[in-house]
C-alpha cells in the first residue's frame, strides 16, 4: 500500500517542476515571442481642427476661419503579412464640415511587427506614388517605447523626419511620453500648369508655376509600455511659392494653416487606453477644447499667427 | 550545324546546368555549360541536320529536393535559323476544293462586354494559339489566280481613334492611354453619353489626361466626371483642369461635381490623380453647355487599299481594303469585312498567310476562293466569312472541303455541362474531331452510344477525341471521379464501423472478488524501445532502454529487505524516491530556456536547446516506466461492492 502514495507525490512534483518551469518559459520565451503588432487592424481616429485656413486650389477662393476635420482609417491585410511582417493601409482624408474634401492621403505600408520600422516591400505606395520608398516608424512606436528619438516616416512630406523625445507627462493620469517634430518648409511637388499672379499678389495678369512648400509638426503622447499614441496634435502649413520665392499660404493638401488635434488611436492586443476612456475611438470624437488639464491642441494652433496667408513675402 | 547559342535561367531555380548534351541527327556530343546567364556559345556534333535537341545531363550540385528542382533555357538561337510558328492545314481530298476558310480559334479579348457595361482587363484576354498575329500554311492543288476576303477586328487604339473623330464634330476626345488594346477603351467612351462605356487609363500612365478639343471658346466652370464607382460615394480622385493657360486642382464632389475658377477655352486638359491603389476609369465626362458625342452606327466604314490587314502570302505583301461594317463596329470591337485589292497568285504546292502580330487588324478569318466561284456568290462573300469567324469549337478550325467547295463548321450543342461529366449533341459528316479547350487529361474519356471514342491530344496540349461520322450524344466522363468517390464512400463507411460499437451499451456485471487490473511493470517495459525509438530514433532506444533496465534494478535493490544499510541500497532508495522524475524535468527546462536566452547558433546553444532537454526527458520517461507500481498483492475489497449493491449479484448468478 506505500506504492500508490509515492505516485500520487511524484505526480505532484511534475506537475510543480512542469508550472515552474512553463512559468519562466511565458516570461522569457513565450513573451517576447508574441509581443507582436498586429496583423489584422482596423481603427479609425479623428483629429478636429476649429479655426482653419486653406485656399481651394480650384476656384481658387480662400477660406478663413475655417473647421476641418481629419479623418485617418487603418486597416490591415491580414493576408500579406508574416510573422514578422505586417502590412497596413491609411487613409486619411481632411474634410469641412459640409463634406467637401480639403486633401486626401493613402498609403500602404509594410512594417516590422517588433520595432515598428518600414519595409521596403509588399506593393507598398504612398499617394499616387507606386515606388515611393518608406522608411523610419510607419505608424507608430514600438511597444515598450524609449525615452530617445525615433526616425517617423511623414506622409505628407514623404520622407523620415526625426520624433524627438521631450519629456514625460501625464495624460488624465495616465503616464506618458510625449515626443514631437517640426519640420522647416520642405518642397513636396511642382503643381502642374500654371496659377494666376494676383493669387500670389504679383502685379499683372500673367500666371506663374509655382511649388508647394509643407510644413508639418507632430505631438504625440504616447503610453511606452504599450508604445500606443493616447494623444495626438499636428500642426500643417502649406505655402506655394514661385521659383523666386515668393509664397503665397496654402492648407494641408491644399494651401493654408491648420492645426489639427484628437486623442485616441489604439491598437489591438496588449493596449492600454487613457484613464477613464476604455473606448479611444468614442475618445477621439470628443470634442477637445476646454477639457481642464489638457492643452487644447485647436486653440493652439489658433493662436498660431498667420499674417502672412495669401500675401507676398519676401524670401532670403 | 555551326555553334549555337544558348542562354539558360538562373534565377529562382533549382542549381544551375553544368553540361549538356546536344543531340542532333550526326550525333551526340557533350559540352559543359558555365555558370550564367547571359548566352554562351555550344558545339553540336559536326555533321548536317534538320533537328536539335538540347539534354540536360549534369548540374552544378545535388538539388536540395528532387521534387519541384528545374531548369530554365531563357533563349536559343541557331545561326541562320528564324523561328516563326505557322499552324499547317492538314489536307483533305486529292483534288483542288475551292474554297479555303481559315479562322482563328481560341482567343479571347481583353474586353468585355458584360450584361451592363464593357470590362476591360488586360487579364482577360487570351492570346490563344495564334497570338496577336495570324500564319496558316495549307496545300494549294491548282495554280491560279485567288481571291481572298475575310472578317478582321481593329485593335490599334490609335488607328481607332483616328477613323472615329469624325472631322468637324465636337468634342473630339484623345486619351493619354489606355489599358488594353481594344477600340471600346478609346477617350471617347467617357463622353459619348453612356455609362455603358468606360475609358480604361493604362495602369503605369503617372498622368492619365483626356484632352478635348470644344470646336469654339467655351466659359466652363464646372464639369461632372462619374466613375463606375461613384455611387460608393466621393472617390479620392484629384481632377486637373488645364484650359486658357492655367491649371486648377480641385477633388471630386460627392455627386461627381468638379468645380474650379472660370476659364474659357477650347481645348481643355483634364488629368486624373487617385492613389496607386486605385486604376483611373471614368465612365461619363460632362461639360456644361456640350453635346456628348452620339453613336456612330449611321456611320459605313470603307477604307481605301492599303488600309486593311496587311497579307505576306508567300513573301509578298498583299494589301486589303476594308469593304463592309461601321463606325459602331470598330469601337465595339466587331468584325469589318476587308478584301485584297487584287487577286492573288497561287502555285501548286503550299501557300504560306501571314499577318504581322504588329497589325492595326487582329484577322479573324480568311477566305480563299478561285475567282470562278468568287463571281458566282460574290454577294454572298461578307456571310460565309462571317460564318467562318462565328464557327464553333467542333472543328480544329481549318477545315478543306473537297466535295461541296462548302465550308462546314457545325459547333456541337452542350446538353449538359458539369466538372464531372458533360454530354454533347454531335452531328459530323465526316470523321472529325471533338475538340474541349482544355488541357488533354487521361482521365477524360467520352463515349458515344456505348463505343468509347479513341482520345487524342491536339496542337500539343488540347483534349480532343476522334468522331465517326454520324450524329449523337457523346458523354465525356471524367472516370477517376467515380473511383474516388467511391473511396469516400467507403471511408464514410468504415467511420460509422469504428462509430457503431462506441454506442453500444452494455451493462457492466461486476465480478466479487475482482479488482480493476494495474498495470503490470513486466508489461510496460517492452514498451521502453518503442517509446525510446519515437522520441529519439536510435539513441532514444539505447538512452531509453539502458536508463530502464538500471532503473528497474535499482528498484529492486531498494526494496530487497534483506540489504537495507550500505551505499548502495541507500542510493537505489534516493534514486526510487518519487520526486526524482522532477529533478531531469527541471533541468531540462532550465537547460532549453538557457540555451534560448543565450541565443546563439554556436554548438554550445544548440545543444542546450536540443540534445540534452531531449535526454533529460527520456531519462524522465525511464523512471516513470521502471517504477510503475507491480501487482498488488491483495486482492481489494470486494465485499464492499456486493454489499452496496445487492442486486447485480442476484442477477450474475
Amino acid at each position: 500500500m506505500r506504492r500508490p502514495r509515492i505516485s500520487r507525490v511524484a505526480v505532484l512534483a511534475g506537475v510543480g517542476a512542469f508550472l515552474l518551469t512553463f512559468a519562466a518559459l511565458l516570461r522569457f520565451f513565450v513573451y517576447e515571442g508574441v509581443l507582436a503588432l498586429p496583423l489584422q487592424h482596423n481603427r479609425t481616429y479623428r483629429l478636429e481642427s476649429p479655426v482653419s485656413t486653406f485656399l481651394d486650389t480650384g476656384t481658387l477662393v480662400s477660406y478663413d476661419r475655417v473647421p476641418l476635420v481629419s479623418t485617418t482609417t487603418l486597416s490591415g491585410d491580414a493576408a500579406a503579412g508574416d510573422g514578422n511582417v505586417a502590412v497596413w493601409t491609411e487613409f486619411t482624408t481632411l474634410d469641412t464640415p459640409f463634406g467637401e474634401r480639403v486633401a486626401y492621403h493613402e498609403r500602404r505600408t509594410a512594417f516590422d511587427r517588433r520595432t515598428g520600422l518600414a519595409v521596403d516591400c509588399c506593393d507598398g505606395y504612398v499617394d499616387d506614388d507606386p515606388g515611393a520608398r518608406q522608411t523610419g516608424l510607419a505608424f507608430r512606436l514600438p511597444f515598450r517605447a524609449q525615452p530617445r528619438v525615433y526616425p517617423m516616416y511623414d506622409t505628407v512630406l514623404r520622407r523620415p523626419v526625426p520624433l524627438l523625445f521631450e519629456r514625460e507627462e501625464e495624460v488624465r493620469g495616465l503616464r506618458t511620453y510625449r515626443y514631437a517634430y517640426r519640420t522647416g518648409f520642405i518642397k513636396i511637388e511642382d503643381l502642374p500648369g500654371k496659377l494666376p499672379g494676383r493669387l500670389l499678389g504679383l502685379p499683372g495678369t500673367r500666371s506663374v508655376a509655382v511649388a508647394r512648400y509643407a510644413q508639418v509638426s507632430r505631438t504625440l503622447w504616447v503610453e511606452p509600455e504599450s508604445g500606443l499614441t493616447v494623444r495626438a496634435q499636428e500642426q500643417h502649413r502649406q505655402e506655394l511659392r514661385t521659383s523666386d520665392g515668393r509664397a503665397a499660404g496654402e492648407p494641408p493638401g491644399g494651401p493654408g494653416d491648420t492645426g489639427l488635434g484628437g486623442r485616441g488611436h489604439g491598437g489591438r492586443g496588449p493596449c492600454l487606453h487613457p484613464v477613464g476612456s476604455r473606448r479611444p475611438r468614442r475618445a477621439a470624437r470628443l470634442p477637445l477644447r476646454g477639457r481642464p488639464g489638457v492643452p487644447a491642441p485647436g486653440r493652439a494652433a489658433a493662436r498660431t499667427p498667420a499674417p502672412d496667408l495669401l500675401h507676398p513675402r519676401p524670401r532670403a | 550545324m555551326p555553334a549555337v547559342t544558348v542562354a539558360f535561367e538562373k534565377a529562382g531555380l533549382g542549381p544551375p546546368v553544368a553540361e549538356v548534351a546536344l543531340e542532333t541527327a550526326a550525333g551526340t556530343r557533350r559540352v559543359p555549360v558555365a555558370d550564367t546567364a547571359d548566352p554562351q556559345y555550344l558545339r553540336p556534333p559536326e555533321g548536317r541536320t534538320t533537328w536539335l535537341r538540347v539534354r540536360v545531363t549534369k548540374l552544378a550540385s545535388e538539388p536540395r529536393s528532387p521534387v519541384g528542382t528545374r531548369v530554365g533555357i531563357s533563349e536559343i538561337a541557331v545561326p541562320g535559323v528564324r523561328a516563326t510558328r505557322t499552324l499547317d492545314v492538314p489536307a483533305a481530298g486529292e483534288e483542288d476544293p475551292g474554297t479555303v476558310l481559315l479562322t482563328r480559334q481560341g482567343s479571347a479579348s481583353a474586353c468585355m462586354r458584360g450584361s451592363f457595361a464593357w470590362t476591360c482587363r488586360p487579364s482577360l484576354e487570351i492570346h490563344g494559339e495564334d497570338g496577336s498575329g495570324f500564319d496558316r500554311t495549307f496545300v494549294v492543288r491548282r495554280d491560279g489566280e485567288r481571291v481572298v476576303t475575310g472578317r478582321a477586328v481593329l485593335t490599334d487604339p490609335t488607328s481607332a481613334r483616328l477613323l472615329t473623330t469624325v472631322p468637324g464634330v465636337f468634342p473630339q476626345v484623345t486619351a493619354s492611354s489606355t489599358a488594353v488594346d481594344h477600340p471600346a477603351v478609346l477617350g471617347r467612351a467617357a463622353m459619348d453619353g453612356d455609362l455603358a462605356t468606360v475609358w480604361y487609363a493604362q495602369p503605369f500612365d503617372r498622368r492619365p489626361t483626356l484632352t478635348v478639343r470644344l470646336g469654339k471658346k467655351t466659359r466652363i466652370s464646372r464639369i461632372m466626371v462619374l466613375f463606375p464607382d461613384s455611387f460608393l460615394g466621393r472617390p479620392p480622385v484629384q481632377v486637373s483642369v488645364t484650359g486658357g493657360g492655367r491649371t486648377t486642382r480641385s477633388w471630386v464632389g460627392p455627386d461627381g461635381q468638379v468645380e474650379f475658377a472660370p476659364i474659357r477655352t477650347d481645348r481643355l486638359e483634364i488629368a486624373f490623380t487617385a492613389p496607386a491603389s486605385r486604376a483611373i476609369e471614368v465612365a461619363e465626362l460632362t461639360i456644361p453647355g456640350v453635346e456628348p458625342l452620339g453613336s456612330l452606327a449611321s456611320f459605313p466604314l470603307r477604307l481605301p487599299c492599303g488600309y486593311g490587314p496587311t497579307f505576306t502570302v508567300d513573301g509578298n505583301k498583299v494589301h486589303t481594303e476594308v469593304v463592309s461594317g461601321t463606325l459602331d463596329d470598330v469601337v465595339n470591337g466587331r468584325p469589318v469585312g476587308y478584301r485584297a485589292c487584287e487577286p492573288v497568285e497561287l502555285s501548286i504546292g503550299r501557300a504560306r498567310f501571314a499577318v504581322a502580330p504588329s497589325d492595326a487588324f487582329r484577322v479573324e478569318s480568311v477566305v480563299v476562293r478561285t475567282p470562278g466561284r468568287a463571281s458566282g456568290d460574290a454577294g454572298s462573300a461578307k456571310g460565309s466569312g462571317g460564318a467562318g469567324s462565328a464557327e464553333g469549337s467542333e472543328d480544329a478550325g481549318n477545315t478543306v472541303d473537297a466535295e461541296d467547295a462548302v465550308v462546314t463548321a457545325v459547333p456541337a450543342v452542350t446538353e449538359a455541362w458539369g466538372p464531372g461529366e458533360r454530354r454533347v449533341r454531335v452531328s459530323a459528316a465526316r470523321p472529325s474531331y471533338l475538340v474541349v479547350n482544355e488541357n488533354h487529361n487521361a482521365g477524360w474519356q467520352a463515349h458515344l452510344g456505348g463505343t468509347r471514342l479513341k482520345p487524342v491530344r491536339l496542337d500539343g496540349w488540347r483534349q480532343a477525341w476522334e468522331l465517326p461520322p454520324g450524329q449523337g450524344v457523346v458523354t465525356l466522363r471524367y472516370e477517376p471521379d467515380a473511383l474516388y468517390r467511391a473511396s469516400l464512400a467507403a471511408g464514410g463507411l468504415l467511420v460509422l464501423l469504428v462509430l457503431a460499437p462506441a454506442f453500444v451499451r452494455v451493462r457492466p456485471v461486476p465480478l466479487p472478488g475482482a479488482g480493476p487490473a494495474r498495470l503490470r511493470r513486466s508489461w510496460a517495459w517492452p514498451l521502453a524501445p518503442l517509446a525510446g525509438l519515437w522520441a529519439g530514433g536510435f539513441a532514444g532506444v539505447v538512452i531509453l532502454s539502458a536508463a530502464v533496465l538500471l532503473l528497474g534494478w535499482l528498484g529492486t535493490v531498494a526494496e530487497a529487505r534483506h540489504a537495507r544499510s550500505g551505499p548502495l541500497p541507500r542510493a537505489a532508495g534516493a534514486l526510487t524516491a518519487p520526486w526524482v522524475p522532477a529533478v531531469p524535468l527541471l533541468l531540462a527546462g532550465l537547460s532549453q530556456a538557457a540555451g534560448t536566452a543565450y541565443g546563439g547558433t554556436g554548438q554550445l546553444a544548440g545543444a542546450l536547446a536540443g540534445v540534452v532537454p531531449q535526454v533529460l526527458c527520456l531519462l524522465a520517461v525511464a523512471w516513470l516506466l521502471a517504477t510503475a507500481p507491480e501487482r498488488s498483492p491483495a486482492p481489494p475489497a470486494p465485499l464492499r461492492t456486493s454489499r452496496a449493491r445487492p442486486e447485480p449479484l442476484a442477477v450474475g448468478r
